[in-house]
This record gives structure tokens, C-alpha cells and sequence, in this order.
């Protein structure tokens, strides 16, 4: 189930609320979550949900012996054998194919292939099971005694699909102990809305226009075009993913919960170095803190500490070169900008130009990202620097930029805190005024989002392969 | 305490509109229309539930497509959402826009919206065209000795705009004149575009070809027709020496097809009727939904509804068309739906007209030639707008030969 969708909108979020609130108690509060936010996999999932919830089973009899356990080797032994086994699952369904194939293709041998679909969100929630036992393991979180809670960690239906990757350390207590309030459901409501927005307002008709250019009319697209599709398919990227992160943020607080931020503006940073700090947040701490540091951070090896990052980094977005290539293209990029930076050249410092050369690093570097095939990616950019004579918009080109031309100025203003700013500065945060229009902004917005919604032939889900 | 009365009040306001949401979205379970008129599809059904059907993913696809199409006050909530998108639009004078929708109509390349018409634009197409030679060739050979054999290709209204607007299409003209000459030396052409481009210096091009539609109207294929029966040693009365029957409010299909409203301020076309005294074809040959052939009886028959289709009650397999000069010639031709309203003009001087549609015909050689053999045809035709030849259709007169 997507949150962009009617029956989430109009059955599944209003039901899983009203059942939630009309019962008192915490314990059943959080089953009452943990049942919908199983129904919510299932819907999209109904075959993997037994999956999911045997991972949790492993992980939670694992986490509890490392937890009786006082011998050190023992319990690393323990921790190697539950990451391993979280991990064979995501390598069966989301990289043997890969590997098998690649391999295959360089030795002619013909290894067969699984036909698994891949599981919506895998890649988040055997993340998330990974935080629990390392930080169980490193004595930064206590084990938790009950499975369901430790199910509805996993499963926690805002956050299930489309992150953020939520640490099992930071959520502990509030699974146990929270308190939900007014002040929490109005602001959650309007986060959430705001994100909704983002998704089908910015995203979808951003990702429209880019998919005209880059997918149905590419080999006939002229420069400007590909360059137009390809920056607002990074929009369409960032509209959907920081919207979906908004939505559950803002479904969390409506629950209680208190989730870190995901997306902190990128596109206003003034480097690359900055752009992935602010970027898909929670990722970037996890490979910090679960492979970077571990691997010996800044301290030794840091160019290859870095580089092993961003293959990461890379393969988790897909199993397929050209995300291999896209996370090794920034990795590269980042160790340059560390290098320059020694050396004291620092191109941050330079006024506009430095947003400039983050906009045009990010939106070349999506070239390798939206194209999963090669030889698209070598005629997106014969396309984009001209080979192909093509250079201006054409007619027909015209006229699908002008489709949704005045929505242009309003998404450039929403990459920057601008909005944000304004509203916070005249509407101070709960206050009664700023309640009053918090609402009012929530009820304008969620009525413009949902119309719009119903009648969208394009509202893909971006996830499936994360 | 003043915050927390507007707390709970603000609280009251959202619950509220999730609750309307919840209230609409639930309407659905009683709705019972099947059909959306304003949409021109059918709506999908509640889906039954079943084990299997949850576990491989059908129902939860299902139900998503049945609450959507049935959300309550849908259509007024989809004529929201058209205002909304409005507001995000730039006008412009003049667009094109891409058949990229996915049940695009694989006959109908992109178009051009003016302010008062919408064209359709062809590309030239090297591999149909080529196609369109190699597969009609193969037909004039395979047809009995005896057979008098015709090849008709007339040009679209965008052939005859200005330059400006041209300039977006292809050189029609150049097209027939290429084709005429890979045609079969045996094969007579016919050449209609020289008569139209006549009838364009006498007439407004909006009295020729319609403005909302892609077709030309009965008074232009009277003119690819007169090219036609002259050819063939007929005489035809001027059109205007008919009676005729105009039917305002006529909005065609390329004005359906780019999902024009009222809003876009188009003024509809005229559809204007020529009394020829052409009765109801005589036979209209169509397919069930099993794929097989049958015989239609059922047609709209009032022009301000039937639109394009008054002429000869629309596009089919095969339409048998009983001409009025009995012991006369029989005519097949191979046509698309340009010579709809054209064949009205011809049936004063045949006695049996055959005409079949290669978008629509699944028979194969063997049906062909019994239909040549049962009609006792003595002359036949390809008969298409030229852009045809730039398109699937020509593809799908292989059906003919194999």
C-alpha cells in the first residue's frame, strides 16, 4: 500500500486512527498498530509479510542470546550469524541475480537464475534489523523481551517501505513509553500533508515530464530537453523520497513517535561533501556508523573507506552496474573535494557558483542512476552535450515543459527553507495562531493533494528496487 | 487555555476531513454504476475475495482500481482536479502534443492544437512506407487475371495549412508521388490530391477538413472522388447541386483524443451531409468478442450523435454497400476511414461496393479471395489518406496475402 493512494487516504488512515485512539492502554495501543501495519505490507506484500516477520523472529532469539551470553567471542559469533542470515535474504532476492548474471556474462557459464520478485522495502527493514543487533550487540540499546514489540520496530507501517531508516537505539523508549497529544496530531497532520503534497504535487508532475523526455521520446529528445528531464527527475527523486520521509515523520508524531530527520534541503548545500549530509540522512549515518567507522573511518584507509561506502551506497539503490557506477562516480567526487580542501582549495566558499556545480554534479551523476542500461546512458549524454545536433526545445517539447510551467518557480522555492521560514517566523509553533493555520494549511493542502491525486495517471512508487 | 481550546478544535477540523475522506471512499461499496460517461470507459467492479486472489496480489490491485473509480462525487472531483491542473498550465498559441498515453491510438501520431483546430501530424515513417509498397505490390499480383487494379492516396489537411504549421509534418505530396512510382506499372493511380488542392483555392480549408476531427468532410471527398470516377469514365454532378443537411455541435475525434472541454473554448465543427440517397449498407461485417465474424444490425444512425460515422455507420471489417447502378461494376477496396465518406459518392455508378478496413479485418488471403470470388469484383483499390501509408495500417495489409 502506498500512502498516495485512496485506500490509504480514504480507508486505511482513518480506521488505523480511530481504532488507535479509542483504546487506552499502551500495550494494546501498540498492537493495534503492529495489526495494521502488517495489513499494510501485506496488502502489497502478502507472500514476503511471512518473510519479514521470521527475519524479526531470527533477530529477536538472536539478540536475546547475545544478550545471556557473557563470552565475547561467543556473542560476536552470534552477531556474525544474524547479520549474515539478514542479509542472505536481501542477497537472495535482491543481488543473485546480479552476481550470477554479470558472472555468467564474463565466463559464458549458465548458472541459473532465481525468478523471486523482490520484497517493497526490503532493503530498509533488514537495515533496521541490522541496527537492532549491532546495537544490542555494542550494549547501546537493551534487548527487547517481546517479539511483537520488536515486530512493530520492523514493521512500522510510516516507515516500512520508504524509510526513514529508523535505529532501533533511538525508538527503544518510545515503543515502551510515548505520549501522543494534540499539539503532536496537528502538527503530524500537517507534516504529513505537506509531504503528500511534495509527492503528488511536485514529484508526480515533475516525474511526468522526465519520463516524456528520457523514456519515450529519448533517442528523439534534443540537449535541452534531456538536460530538463534528467533535473526533474532529481526533483521527481527528491519530491517523492523527502515527501514520503515528511509523511512518515508526520504519521509518526501523530503516534507518539519522534523521528530524525531525513532531508535537511540538499540542494541548498554549497558542496557535494554537504549535499550527501543533508541527503537521505538516515542512509548516510548508517553506512557511516555501521561500515565507515568500523572500517577505520578517517583515522586510516579513508579514500578506500570512502570508496567502499559509496559502492555500498550504490548497490543498495539497485542491484545493477549502473548504480555501481552512480555510487562510485560520487565517491569519487568526494574524495576530490577532500583532496582540493587539503590542499586549500575550497569551491564551497564561491557565492552561486557553488549551488550551481551541486546542481550539476547531482543531476549528471543521475544520468548513471536513471538510465539501469548502458548503452541509454551512453545516448543520454551524446544527447546532453550535443553530438546529436539536437540542442534546443522543440516544439513538442515546449509544450510538455509549459504543461506544468508555473509549478516550476513554486519547486524551486520549496528545495530551500524558504516556506518554512516564513510560515514558522508569522505563525509560531504551537501557538493558538499557529494551530489555526497549521490547520487551515493542512485541510487546504490535503484537499488540493487529494483531487489532484485521483485524477493522476502517473504516480509511480519509486521504491520497488531499494 | 486559550491554545487548547483551538487545539481541540483544530483536532475536531482534521478529523473532520479524514473522516469525509473515510465517508466518500466508503460510498463506493454502493455504487453501482458500471460505466463512466465522462471518461468513455467502463468503471471497475468491486472484486470478489478469495485465498489465492489475496495471496497473489489481485485483490488488493483490484479493490485500489474499484475505490478509485467509484469514490463518491468522482466526476466532480475529477473536474476539480482539471481546474487545479489549469492553474499549473502555461497557454500557449500553439502545441503539440505527443501520443505518449499508453492506450494511445497506435493510428494517431502527435498533434498540433491552434487555437481554433487541432491537427494531426505525421513523421514520415521509412519502414511502414516501404512496408506499404512491398505489401500492396504483393497484392495487386496476387489478384486474379481480369481484376482492374486502382491505388488511391489522398493528403491530409495539414498538407494544405501554412508553412508554419506544415512544417511539423511530412511532404505529403512528395510521399504519394514516391509510392505512385513503386507501385506495380499495371496498377492505375489515381491522382486525387491535384483535385483537392483545386477545391482549395474555391473554399474555405474549415469547409474541407473539419476542425475538431482528422478526417476531410463529404465536400472535399467529393473532390477525390470526382478524380476517382473520372478515371474510372464516370461523370459526377457538382456537390452542390445536392440537397444538404448541416448538423451543428459536431466535436470529432481529435478533440476527444487530446482530452479537449468546453473550457478549451473550441467552437464545434459543422457536419455537413450531402443527400446522395446512399441507403444503409447493405452488410456490416464486425467480430465478436470470441473473434469471430458476424453480421452488425444495430447503428447509430442520428448524424448528430454518429458523428464522422454517419457516412457508412463507422469503421469495420468489411462493410457490402449496394450501389444504385445495378448490372453495373463491382468495387472492392482496401481502405481506412478517409474513404467513408469518399465511397457515398461512388455508389451512384456501382452496383455492389465491398469495402474493407485493414485495422479491422482478421481474416487472411484465403477469406480475401473468397470475398473477390462472392463478389464477383471486376475492379479493386487501395484507397487511403497518404499518411496512412506512414503508420501500422500499412503493416497489416500483409492480413491480404498470407
Amino acid at each position: 500500500m502506498v500512502f498516495s493512494s485512496v485506500i490509504f487516504l480514504g480507508i486505511f488512515l482513518p480506521l488505523s486512527l480511530f481504532l488507535y485512539f479509542i483504546i487506552k492502554n499502551r500495550v494494546w495501543r501498540n498492537m493495534v498498530l503492529l495489526l495494521f501495519s502488517i495489513i499494510f505490507y501485506s496488502w502489497g506484500e502478502p507472500v514476503w509479510v511471512f518473510a519479514m516477520i521470521g527475519l524479526t523472529f531470527l533477530d529477536y532469539i538472536f539478540a536475546n542470546l547475545m544478550e545471556k551470553s557473557k563470552n565475547p567471542t561467543v556473542r560476536k559469533i552470534l552477531l556474525w550469524v544474524v547479520i549474515v542470515a539478514d542479509m542472505f535474504l536481501l542477497f537472495l532476492v535482491k543481488y543473485y541475480n546480479f552476481l550470477v548474471s554479470s558472472f555468467d556474462a564474463w565466463t559464458g557459464l549458465k548458472i541459473p537464475l532465481l525468478h523471486l520478485t523482490m520484497p517493497i522495502g526490503i532493503s530498509f527493514f533488514t537495515f533496521q534489523a541490522v541496527t537492532y543487533v549491532v546495537d544490542v550487540y555494542r550494549e547501546n540499546a537493551r534487548v527487547q523481551k517481546n517479539f511483537f514489540y520488536l515486530l512493530l520496530y520492523i514493521s512500522m507501517f510510516p516507515q516500512l517501505i520508504a524509510g526513514p531508516i529508523v535505529r532501533y537505539a533511538d525508538i527503544d523508549e518510545q515503543i515502551r513509553n510515548r505520549e501522543e497529544s494534540l499539539q503532536g496530531f496537528i502538527n503530524g497532520m500537517f507534516r504529513f500533508s505537506v509531504g503528500l503534497a511534495k509527492k503528488v504535487v511536485f514529484a508526480n508532475y515533475a516525474g511526468e515530464i522526465a519520463t516524456t523526455f528520457l523514456v519515450k521520446n529519448l533517442s528523439t529528445s534534443s540537449a535541452a530537453a534531456v538536460w530538463i528531464g534528467i533535473t526533474l527527475y532529481t526533483m521527481q527523486l527528491y519530491f517523492d523520497f523527502s515527501g514520503y520521509s515528511d509523511m512518515a515523520i508526520g504519521l509518526g508524531k501523530v503516534f507518539g513517535f519522534d523521528y530524525k530527520e531525513n532531508f535537511n534541503y540538499p540542494f541548498t548545500s554549497k558542496s557535494m561533501t554537504e549535499f550527501w549530509a543533508r541527503w537521505h540522512i538516515s542512509l548516510g549515518t548508517f553506512f557511516r556508523d555501521y561500515v565507515y567507522i568500523p572500517l577505520g573511518g578517517n583515522r586510516r584507509h579513508q579514500m578506500f573507506n570512502l570508496f567502499v561506502v559509496w559502492a555500498l551506497t550504490g548497490l543498495w539503490h539497485g542491484a545493477s552496474w549502473n548504480f555501481m557506477l552512480w555510487g562510485l562516480y560520487n565517491g569519487l567526487i568526494l574524495i576530490i573535494e577532500k583532496i582540493l580542501k587539503k590542499k586549500g582549495y575550497d569551491f564551497s566558499t564561491v557565492p552561486v557558483a557553488n549551488h550551481l556545480y551541486v546542481l550539476m554534479m547531482m543531476s549528471f551523476g543521475m544520468t548513471f542512476f536513471y538510465f539501469t542500461n548502458l548503452n541509454e546512458i551512453a545516448t543520454a549524454l551524446k544527447i546532453m552535450y550535443g553530438f546529436t545536433g539536437k540542442i534546443a526545445l522543440s516544439l513538442k517539447e515546449q509544450t510538455e515543459v509549459f504543461k506544468y510551467f508555473r509549478l516550476f518557480p513554486i519547486m524551486i522555492l520549496a528545495n530551500t527553507p524558504i516556506f518554512k521560514n516564513i510560515f514558522g517566523k508569522l505563525f509560531k509553533r504551537d501557538t493558538a495562531v499557529g494551530n489555526t493555520m497549521r490547520t487551515a494549511a493542512f485541510a487546504a493542502i490535503y484537499v488540493f493533494a487529494f483531487v489532484l491525486m485521483l485524477n493522476q495517471t502517473y504516480n509511480p512508487f519509486l521504491y520497488f528496487r531499494f | 487555555m486559550k491554545n487548547k481550546g483551538v487545539l481541540v478544535l483544530c483536532t475536531v477540523i482534521i478529523t473532520g476531513f479524514l473522516l469525509c475522506t473515510f465517508a466518500i471512499t466508503m460510498c463506493a461499496f454502493w455504487d453501482t454504476k458500471t460505466i463512466s460517461k465522462k471518461e468513455n470507459r467502463r468503471l471497475a467492479e468491486n472484486p470478489e475475495f478469495t485465498i489465492s486472489r489475496w495471496f497473489n496480489g489481485k485483490y488488493s490491485l483490484e479493490l485500489s482500481s474499484f475505490l478509485n473509480d467509484h469514490i463518491c462525487g468522482r466526476n466532480e472531483i475529477l473536474d476539480m482536479a482539471s481546474d487545479y491542473q489549469g492553474l499549473l498550465k502555461q497557454t500557449q498559441s500553439m502545441e503539440i502534443r505527443g501520443n505518449n498515453s499508453d492506450n494511445g491510438d497506435a493510428n494517431i501520431s502527435d498533434t498540433l492544437i491552434l487555437d481554433d483546430r487541432i491537427l494531426m501530424l505525421n513523421i514520415s515513417n521509412s519502414e511502414y512506407n516501404e512496408k506499404f509498397v512491398k505489401n500492396a505490390n504483393k497484392i495487386y499480383k496476387s489478384l486474379p487475371k481480369g481484376i482492374e487494379k486502382y491505388l488511391v492516396l489522398s493528403p491530409s489537411r495539414v498538407e494544405f495549412e501554412e508553412k508554419q504549421f506544415k512544417k511539423y509534418s511530412y511532404d505529403q505530396k512528395k510521399s504519394i508521388s514516391y509510392i505512385y512510382q513503386k507501385i506495380s506499372n499495371d496498377v492505375t493511380k489515381i491522382d486525387t490530391y491535384t483535385y483537392v488542392e483545386a477545391a482549395t483555392k474555391t473554399y474555405d480549408l474549415n469547409k474541407l477538413y473539419f476542425r475538431t476531427d482528422h478526417h476531410w468532410t463529404h465536400l472535399c471527398s467529393a473532390y477525390a472522388a470526382n478524380a476517382i470516377l473520372q478515371t474510372m469514365g464516370f461523370s459526377m454532378k457538382n456537390p452542390e447541386n445536392y440537397n444538404m443537411k448541416s448538423y451543428g455541435g459536431f466535436y470529432g475525434y481529435m478533440y476527444a483524443f487530446n482530452n479537449m472541454t468546453d473550457e478549451d473554448g473550441y467552437v464545434p465543427d459543422n457536419l455537413d451531409v450531402y443527400d446522395i440517397g446512399m441507403d444503409v449498407p447493405e452488410e456490416v461485417h464486425t467480430y465478436d468478442d470470441n473473434g469471430d465474424s458476424v453480421v452488425l444490425n444495430e447503428f447509430v444512425t442520428d448524424p448528430s450523435r454518429a458523428g464522422y460515422y454517419t457516412f457508412v455507420r463507422g469503421s469495420y471489417s468489411h462493410i457490402i454497400i449496394d450501389g444504385k447502378n445495378e448490372g453495373g461494376k463491382n468495387l472492392l477496396m482496401i481502405n481506412d476511414s478517409y474513404a467513408n465518406t469518399l465511397v457515398t459518392w461512388l455508389t451512384e455508378d456501382y452496383d455492389t461496393i465491398v469495402m474493407v478496413d485493414p485495422r479491422y479485418y482478421k481474416g487472411g488471403k484465403k477469406e480475401f479471395d473468397e470475398m473477390l470470388k462472392e463478389y464477383d469484383i471486376d475492379q479493386f483499390m487501395i484507397c487511403l489518406c497518404d499518411p496512412s501509408t506512414q503508420m501500422a495500417v500499412a503493416g497489416e495489409l500483409e492480413n491480404f496475402t498470407k
